[in-house]
């Protein structure tokens, strides 16, 4: 509605300084680390970025990053919009991965419907494990940050069984890391030239969905009711709980989403069975669930400010095989960004001059 | 006495955009109870947070007993003398009333509490004073009343000689009021000084020496209280005569459309709320529901929305039984609902006015297609409540959270009514408006009325309850105790609200 005044550059800009401000001081922080430990910042900066921006490897891993990233980070801005905390959006993909790898090993259908069929499926069981949380919360006051918390520790243990006990067996691999294929009929299509899929295209899709989503349809618009008023608008005849779930159920839909293409995707990504175990036993995803968390928090839960975000974090992720001993680096600057989001009263004390707020 | 206690002075103070106040001179002298007045953005709070080093002034000056004074923060305002009570209590709920007294500047013997003195010190207060309270009694245990005393004790006990009372009244019971107000003249006899806020003319009569009257940042009169009288303070105040006029057609009461019959309900408490309810409220009236607050009103309220279960009776709205049906369902039967607490319930702060005026209707055609909002038909409806019903707002993109309590309440009427509904009910719906709004509002309720619609006017203020109602009903403990009809003076209401019973 108020999209005129909203998509205002001006505002844009004073909307997306705080964020801004806090990747910049997690580079100056992260430099004065560096040098602490007796190492020239900008040497290790340029290693980074310039591995990956500029090499075939890095770029291509840089979008393979970015899709997880962003994907998970609606995992979490979504449901966040009901005023309910996603953390889960780890197990979510997780058994996501599992269920498309499960249709895919189990029935055979014929091309193209066959990977959307796999796609379909993992969307439905990232928002079935999602949903156990969404209705505890709504319907019995369990908090979802515990439950869905514990419910990726859940995930993460009925994957490995099913990786070990169901599909390892079934797909006949000899060695854990044999690359067993599957069918090409089931990978999705590769971009030309990046050795990655087109997975970055569905999840840029999916966030401008998410922006249209939240602020032009009656759904979204009850969605975000629910987590800015709930009371005024379950006075109004918007229920707070069922909208809260359903708000759920999206975000670990699109959660399995991105499972979907960790385990459907080829180049290294992944698309070869032995990809699961070799995931899977050091944490599949390698925290991707909480890195989407930082992504969304970094964009203050904006998707579309989400896939500038998963820009940023995805090049840091793609440069650390180019600084070698020093990934520390990337470690500490992310936990520094964060901090910085996570602190907004730091950040607006730091753009208050004089108690005069000149930003926000 | 030769120089007064406190003297502000050319005090000017700009917000972006606004000038809140405007060259304002207000003199204090040492023992007497000042009344400032105002309508709600006046300008007296802003007054007050600059006398307490909350804000800082663009220009003028302050003097305390003729010394000129720079009060930076509130550490330095209490250091001065100057004690405030805001409304909100800022009460720690799990410590005792003596914790709490001395929480901040507590006597100390090597760095340890020393609790023995304290007790000394706060008992021999309470008694100079004569603000009788139990010291060990929790902060969470207290009535609102003796809450706000713990306050008052609170800033007498940092050294406090001039005592300001943001609208101390607002959460206070009449008896609770009685109490502050004798608390208040003991204080003054004692020595203390007490700046008092309200927009309620009855009050700043009740207690005050001294009476400055603010409007739009500016003082527009300032009278000794034996020289003022109801009309002057309100036209000084409104800049206009107050008169609660309303053109009310002829009563004809038409078909019933709510029925509550027997009804009785358990509150979230667990108490019993509701005690076999029984009223009927007509197209074409309004109906007044009185009682002092927390004798069933919200229970009663949200049993009809739908917002709450009933434990047996029922509700009929136009002869069908609305016991178990969800809220968005009762508001399709043509119910309007101005709710209790508008910034808690009846409006999202963070949402925009336009986003506001569909809540609850953003899936009717006009508005969605297919689930699809449509900006433009979503827009022409806000604009159209904002300019039928006076809000003022530099735009319908403005967030609720920056109107004035009086054009949030605006945005809610139009809302409801502009859903044209056979039945509103409006809950305390000009609390704490000032007396523009508050009048616009009424008057608002007034037109549904001739309109034909029926009217379920919950309140607590009991001159509103007498002004508008047809028929008035007296909820105590959960049953209704005595119906008034129009005309009924405010003694019998009175007895009424105190539970007892019309013979």
């Amino acid at each position: 509605m108020s999209r005129a005044s909203a998509l205002h550059p001006a505002r844009i800009l004073r909307a997306a300084v705080p964020s801004i401000l806090a990747l910049a001081l997690g580079l100056v922080v992260a430099s004065l680390v560096m040098v602490a430990f007796g190492e020239n910042p900008i040497s290790i900066f340029s290693a980074l970025f310039s591995g990956a921006l500029t090499t075939q490897y890095g770029q291509s891993s840089v979008l393979n990053y970015m899709y997880a990233y962003l994907l998970l980070a609606l995992a979490f801005l979504l449901p966040g919009k009901a005023g309910i905390w996603n953390v889960g959006g780890q197990g979510q993909a997780i058994l996501g991965g599992v269920a498309a790898a499960l249709l895919m090993e189990y029935v055979v259908l014929p091309p193209v419907i066959w990977p959307l069929a796999a796609i379909v499926l993992a969307i439905f069981a990232g928002a079935a494990w999602s949903a156990i949380s969404g209705l505890l919360e709504a319907y019995r006051n369990a908090s979802a940050i515990v439950t869905t918390i514990m419910m990726n520790f859940v995930a993460a243990n009925l994957a490995t069984f099913i990786l070990y006990y169901i599909l390892i067996p079934k797909a006949n691999v000899l060695s854990f890391y044999n690359e067993v294929n599957f069918p090409a009929a089931l990978t999705l299509p590769t971009l030309p030239y990046f050795t990655s899929s087109i997975m970055i295209f569905i999840a840029v899709v999916v966030a401008f969905g998410s922006a249209f989503f939240l602020n032009r349809t009656t759904l979204g618009y009850k969605i975000r009711a629910t987590g800015l008023g709930s009371r005024p608008a379950e006075s109004k005849g918007i229920n707070p709980r069922s909208t809260k779930v359903i708000a759920m159920l999206i975000g670990g839909g699109v959660a399995g989403l991105a499972g979907a293409g960790a385990v459907m995707s080829v180049g290294h990504g992944c698309g070869i069975i032995a990809c699961y175990q070799d995931g899977f036993a050091a944490g599949w995803f390698g925290g991707f669930g909480f890195a989407g968390i930082a992504v969304a928090l970094v964009a203050l839960n904006n998707p579309i400010g989400s896939v500038f975000s998963a820009i940023f974090f995805s090049v840091l992720a793609a440069g650390m095989p180019y600084i070698y001993q020093n990934i520390y680096v990337v470690w500490a600057m992310q936990g520094i960004i964060i901090l910085f989001m996570a602190a907004p009263e730091l950040s607006r004390m730091i753009l208050t001059v004089r108690g005069k707020s000149r930003w926000i | 006495m030769s120089e007064p206690m406190l003297r502000m002075t050319g005090i000017r103070k700009t917000f972006p955009g606004v000038v809140a106040l405007d060259g304002v001179d207000l003199t204090v002298s040492q023992g007497e109870v000042m009344g400032v007045l105002g309508e709600n953005g006046a300008g007296k709070s802003t007054l007050m947070n600059i006398l307490y080093g909350l804000y800082t002034m663009d220009e003028g000056s302050i003097e305390m007993q003729g010394k000129r004074v720079q009060i930076k923060n509130s550490a330095e305002a209490i250091g001065l003398g100057l004690g405030m009570v805001h409304q909100a209590f800022t009460l720690v709920p799990n410590m005792t009333v003596m914790e709490n007294i001395i929480l901040g500047n507590e006597p100390s013997k090597a760095g340890v509490v020393d609790r023995r003195e304290a007790r000394i010190q706060v008992q021999e207060l309470v008694k100079q004073v004569g603000l009788d309270i139990d010291l060990d009694t929790l902060a969470e245990d207290l009535p609102t009343g003796f809450k706000q005393r713990v306050e008052i004790l609170k800033a007498l006990h940092r050294g406090a000689r001039v005592l300001i009372l943001d609208e101390p009244t607002a959460v206070l019971t009449p008896l609770e009021t009685e109490e502050l107000f004798k608390s208040v003249r003991r204080l003054t006899q004692g020595g203390s000084t007490v700046i008092f806020i309200t927009h309620k003319l009855k009050e700043v009569m009740a207690i005050t020496n001294k009476i400055t009257i603010m409007r739009r940042g500016k003082i527009v009169a300032s009278l000794d209280t034996k020289d003022a009288n109801f009309d002057i303070l309100a036209n000084a105040m409104v800049g206009r005569s107050v008169e609660r006029r309303f053109t009310f057609g002829p009563y004809q009461p038409g078909e019933v459309l709510l029925d509550v019959e027997n009804l009785s309900a358990t509150s979230r408490h667990k108490t019993e709320a509701l005690r076999g309810l029984t009223f009927n409220v007509k197209a074409g009236e309004i109906v007044g529901l009185a009682g002092v607050e927390g004798n069933g009103q919200t229970e009663l309220v949200e049993c009809i929305m739908g917002l709450m279960p009933s434990s047996s009776g029922t509700i009929r709205m136009k002869g069908h039984i609305i016991n178990h049906l969800s809220t968005s369902e009762v508001l399709k039967l043509s119910v309007g609902h101005v709710p209790e607490d508008r910034a808690l319930n009846g409006l999202i702060l963070d949402f925009s006015i336009a986003e506001n005026t569909i809540l609850g209707s953003a899936d009717r055609p006009d508005f969605s297609q297919r689930g699809v909002m449509v900006p433009k038909r979503i827009q022409e409806f806000a604009r159209k409540i904002v300019k039928s019903f006076n809000v003022s707002t530099a735009g319908i993109d403005v967030r609720a959270r920056n109107l004035s309590g009086g054009n949030q309440q605006k945005v809610i009427v139009g809302r409801e009514l502009a859903g044209h509904p056979n039945l509103l009910i409006a809950h305390q719906p000009t609390r704490g408006l000032d007396v523009a709004s508050t009048e616009y509002i009424q008057s608002l309720l007034v037109e549904a009325r001739n309109a034909g619609r029926g009217v379920l006017l919950v309140s607590a203020d009991f001159d509103e309850i007498l002004d508008l109602s047809d028929r008035i009903l007296v909820l105590y403990e959960g049953k209704i105790i005595g119906e008034l009809e129009r005309g009924a003076g405010i003694g019998e209401l009175g007895k009424l609200l105190g539970g007892i019973a019309a013979p």
